[in-house]
Order: structure tokens, then sequence, then C-alpha cells
């Protein structure tokens, strides 16, 4: 009982991984539409598009309904869906001859409803051709409106397009740098508590925390490379985010050649804390502020680098904010550990000496 | 800290600049070379480009001035300055004339620049405090590193190590700044002046708050 209180944000942090790894890596992407076998499909004809579609049951629903829409408001059922197997549908759809609106070309998404699965959409599926010479007629598209969707709820994280399975990232990139945040904070304050008290224990703590908050940032930026290479094409896709990080994170390696570079004892401590000072406060607006200014591949980029919203749903915040805290903690414990080795160094140098 | 004391130590950066005038000049010498090595492999850079080799120009010559703000200080001369003055007299001596050993380089780079490569700058104004605020924000960063990296061996390296990523929010703001005074980027003028007075402030508060804590060895 006694180590379980002195210990217990290292059980916390552990249980909190584990249910983040666990829930993280095992629970299902809700059913999503991939993609249509058509790009262009001509106004005036009748067209069968075979829709392939993600983690769906079609075979277990009875009522299968698609739509087609166009900016927002004016859409089309189906005349026919036929199953071909869980993930295939085949639609058909008899597109009118008329246009609703005066434009020629005309890009419409696509809705897929079951009463297994709940609705889908797939966003820009396919572009419609209308003929020309033909006036604009919205009749025909506003007899069957989207009505009475079902809604099934599950346990599972949202389907995104391109982001696809990579979404479970969000659990381990993001927090990771967010606990790298917080661990660098914790630094410049233990160096700031150095500075005033002159007590050489905290030099341990400052250099602890500069190297689990390295290694967390570190790992930030290859979960962050691996998921830009399947999201937005390259491992360093000339992000201004990535390359800020980067940056970043050569400061405090600097940190660590500093501190490499001088003979242990008082003297270092104190400028190895200024520097951490220095190097935190300055990296601040490479952070908050020029990433602010440029655009991005980040979500919410463009003004305010906010997260949430559409990007992250009821359900993974379930598993996001538990992720924070125990991607936080855990390098807490780690930092800890060596902390106290440092402590042990600095210690038997000081008996050798004295 | 007293005005005497930081007048006093003003008097003395500048003697010191003047014993040891033969590093300024190979400063000067160093800047016009570079400007006409880039004069020889960029035929007619476009101005962007000439943007980027300016600053970098003037990086190296920052990082050549910040080494010798405190390191050709001999032996154990600050224990001399410990005693006498106080630290941010010491600190913003130091800063000024680092400050404009690196402006007046600056200028000699925009102007041979401007003989050989052509000038780009259509903002005349601006671009000269893109260059008086950028020199500021460089001499800020590179005296207090300096002073950081004269604890430690093989302190010249090193301060381009603990330098160049430090140095990074100037760079980018004041090189912004500058593309603009060439018209070549349509962002906001007062936007990125603002920005890059802003990060000047920041560097300037945190060296005078923290630099006395590294000078009290």
């Amino acid at each position: 009982m006694e180590g379980f209180r002195k210990h217990w944000y290292k059980w916390l942090s552990v249980a909190i991984l584990v249910y983040v790894i666990a829930a993280g890596m095992l629970v299902p992407l809700r059913p999503g539409l991939m993609k249509t076998d058509a790009f262009n499909i001509q106004a005036g004809e009748s067209h069968e598009l075979t829709v392939q579609s993600y983690n769906t049951f079609y075979s277990k629903a009875e009522n299968h309904r698609a739509w087609l829409r166009l900016h927002e408001e004016f859409t089309l059922l189906a005349s026919e869906v036929e199953v071909v197997d869980d993930r295939h549908i085949k639609a058909t759809f008899d597109i009118p001859e008329k246009m609703p609106t005066s434009e020629r070309v005309a890009m419409a998404s696509l809705i897929v409803d079951t009463d297994y699965d709940g609705s889908m959409v797939l966003p820009a599926a396919v572009s419609i051709i209308g003929q020309e010479g033909l006036e604009a007629d919205p009749g025909p598209w506003l007899v069957e409106p989207i009505r009475d969707l079902s809604h099934r709820w599950t346990w599972s994280f949202p389907w995104r397009n391109i982001l696809e399975e990579t979404i479970r990232n969000t659990y381990y990139h993001v927090p990771m740098w967010f606990g790298m945040m917080l661990i660098f904070l914790l630094s410049a304050f233990y160096a700031v508590k150095l500075l005033r008290t002159g007590d050489q224990r905290f030099d341990s703590r400052v250099y602890s925390l500069n190297l689990t908050g390295t290694i967390l940032g570190l790992l930030g930026i290859f979960t962050g490379a691996i998921w830009a290479r399947y999201t937005w094409g390259s491992y360093w896709s000339g992000d201004i985010k990535q390359d800020m990080a980067a940056i970043t994170l050569l400061i405090f390696m600097a940190y660590f050649l500093l501190r490499e570079a001088m003979s242990p004892g008082v003297k270092r401590g104190r400028v190895t804390a200024v520097y951490t000072l220095f190097a935190f406060l300055a990296s601040i607006p490479l952070l908050y502020i020029i990433p602010r200014m440029q655009p991005s591949l980040h979500p919410g980029s463009g003004g305010n680098p906010g997260f949430g919203g559409d990007d992250l749903d009821n359900t993974m915040k379930t598993v996001f904010y538990p992720a924070i805290i125990g991607w936080t903690l855990f390098s807490y414990w780690i930092s800890n550990v060596v902390y106290r080795l440092s402590e042990l160094k600095r210690r038997s140098l000081e008996k050798n000496y004295s | 800290m007293t005005l005497a004391g930081f007048g006093a130590m003003v008097r003395h950066e500048f003697l010191l600049e003047f014993r040891h005038r033969f590093a300024s000049a190979a400063l000067l010498v160093y800047v016009i070379a570079v400007a006409f090595i880039i004069y020889l492999s960029f035929a007619s850079p476009e101005p962007a480009v000439w943007n980027a080799l300016f600053w970098m120009v003037i990086l190296f010559s920052g990082l050549q001035s910040g080494t010798m703000a405190f390191l050709r200080e001999f032996g154990d001369a600050h224990l001399f300055y410990y005693q006498y003055v106080h630290p941010l007299s010491l600190f913003l001596a130091k800063i000024l004339s680092v400050w404009l050993k690196l402006f007046m380089l600056a200028l000699l780079a925009w102007f041979v620049m401007g003989v050989v490569l052509g000038n780009p700058i259509v903002d005349v104004g601006m671009f000269f405090l893109a260059v008086l605020l950028g020199s500021l924000g460089f001499a800020v960063v590179f005296t207090f590193l300096s002073a950081v990296a004269l604890n430690a061996n093989n302190s010249g390296l090193l301060l381009a190590v603990l330098g160049f990523p430090v140095l990074l929010p100037v760079l980018l703001s004041v090189m912004r700044l500058s593309l603009v005074s060439m018209a070549v980027r349509d962002v906001d003028a007062t936007e990125s002046f603002l920005m890059l007075v802003a990060v000047v402030m920041l560097l300037i508060g945190l060296g005078l708050i923290l630099f006395p804590y590294l000078w009290k060895n």
C-alpha cells in the first residue's frame, strides 16, 4: 500500500497508456466510402456506379439507399441499389437531362445509407457533365430529399478519406508533442529555481527533463513523418510546423553539447540553466507565432492552429485526452529515473573531490 | 547600473575595438570578398536569392563579431569587470559595439552587393529599418550566447551550434520584412515589422534578465 501511494502516478501512467494503446489500436473505424469506379458521368444517361467502401456490412442490412448531392440542396435518389458483397454495392442513377443550375460541370457527393451501417458520405465522388444548350431545371433534383437517415451507435473512430486508419496516430503523435511542451515548461520552471536558489539538485532536474523532452520531441517528429508519408505523400513535406519543430529540437540538442563541453560544477549548472531559459523562451515565436503566419498542411492552419471540431469527435476524445495525461506522466516518470541517475553521478563526484 | 559605468564600458569597448582594428578590418575584407564570390557564382540573382545571400553574409559576420565580443578578452579580464562594473553596463556596451559594427558591415555588404549584383530594393527606408533591427537582433543573440560559450571549451564552434537555431526567429522575420521591401512578397508590411520588433524586444528582455545570472560566476 505504501509503495502504491508513493508510485501512484507511475501505475496511473502505465494503466492509461495500456488503455490508450489498446483502445487506439483495436477500436474499429466507422464504416465509410472509399471510392467509385467513375469520374465523369453524363447528364441524361443512366449510370451504374460501383462503390467501394470500408468496414461496411452491406449484406447484414435490409434497406440500402444512395443519393448524389450537388450544392447541399439538390439531391437525386438511386433508382436501384444492388449489394455485390459486404464492401461493394452497385448504385444506378438516372441522371436527368437538365442540370439543376446553369453550370455545365458539377461535382456531386455520394451518400449511402443502410439500416445496419448508418449513413456515409464520399465528398466530390463524381463530376456530372451537362449537355450543351440546355436550360437549367432544378425540378427533378428536388423530388427525393435526403431524409430518415439511419444511425447506429458503435464505439468507433470516424472515417476520413485520405486519413483512413492513420487517424489513430492522433493518440500518439499529438499527445507526445503536448507532453514534450509540458515537460519543457517544467524544465524551464526548474531552471528558474536553480538560478534563484543555486541548489545543484535542480541542475539534474533540468538535465533529466530536457533529455526526456527531447526524446519525446524526436518520437513526435518520427511519428509525424510516418503520418506525413501516408497522408501528404512524403516524410518531409516542407510544412512550416515540421520545420519549426525540427529547429526547436536543434535548440535543445545544443543544450546537451553545451553541457558536455563544460566541466561539472556550480558554474555549469548556472550557465546551462540560463541557456535553457533563453532557448525555451526564444523558441516560443518558433512554435506559436511564426506557424500561424504561414499556410500549413496541419489541421486548423491558416490563422488558427487550433485542434478540435471536426478533427476530434467525442469518441476520439475518450482516448485523446487520457493519452495526453498518460504520455506526460510516463515521461515525467522516466525523467525521474534519469534525474536520480544524474544525482548519483553528481554526488559521487562531489564525494571524490571533497 | 549607472550611466557613468555604462559610458565607461562603451569607451572601453571602442578602445578595444581600436586596439583590435585588424580584426574588424578582416571582417570588412571578408564581406567584400564574399560579395565578390557571390557575384562570380551568381551572375544576376533573383531578389529572393539576393535577399537570402545578403542575410547569410550578415549571419556569418555576426557570428564572427559575436565570437570576438567576449572571447577576445584576455585571460581573467572578466574578474576585473566583475568587481568594477554592473553586469548590465557590460552587456549593453558589448551589444552596442557589436550592433554598430554589424550594422556598418551590413551597409557595406548592401553597397558592395548593390554595385556588383544590382540593387533589388524598392523601398529603401524599409530595408534600412530591417537592416537596423536585424543587426540588433543578431547582436543580442550572439553577444549573449558568446557569454554562454565563453565558459566552455572550443567555444567558437559551440557559439555557432547554440546561436543558429536561436537566431532563426530573427532571421525569418527580418528576411520577411526585407522581401516586402523588395516588393517580392505581398504581405502586410506593418505586421512583418511588428513581428520583427516583437522578436527583437523579446530577445533583449531575455538577455537583460538572464545576463546577470550568467555573469555571477
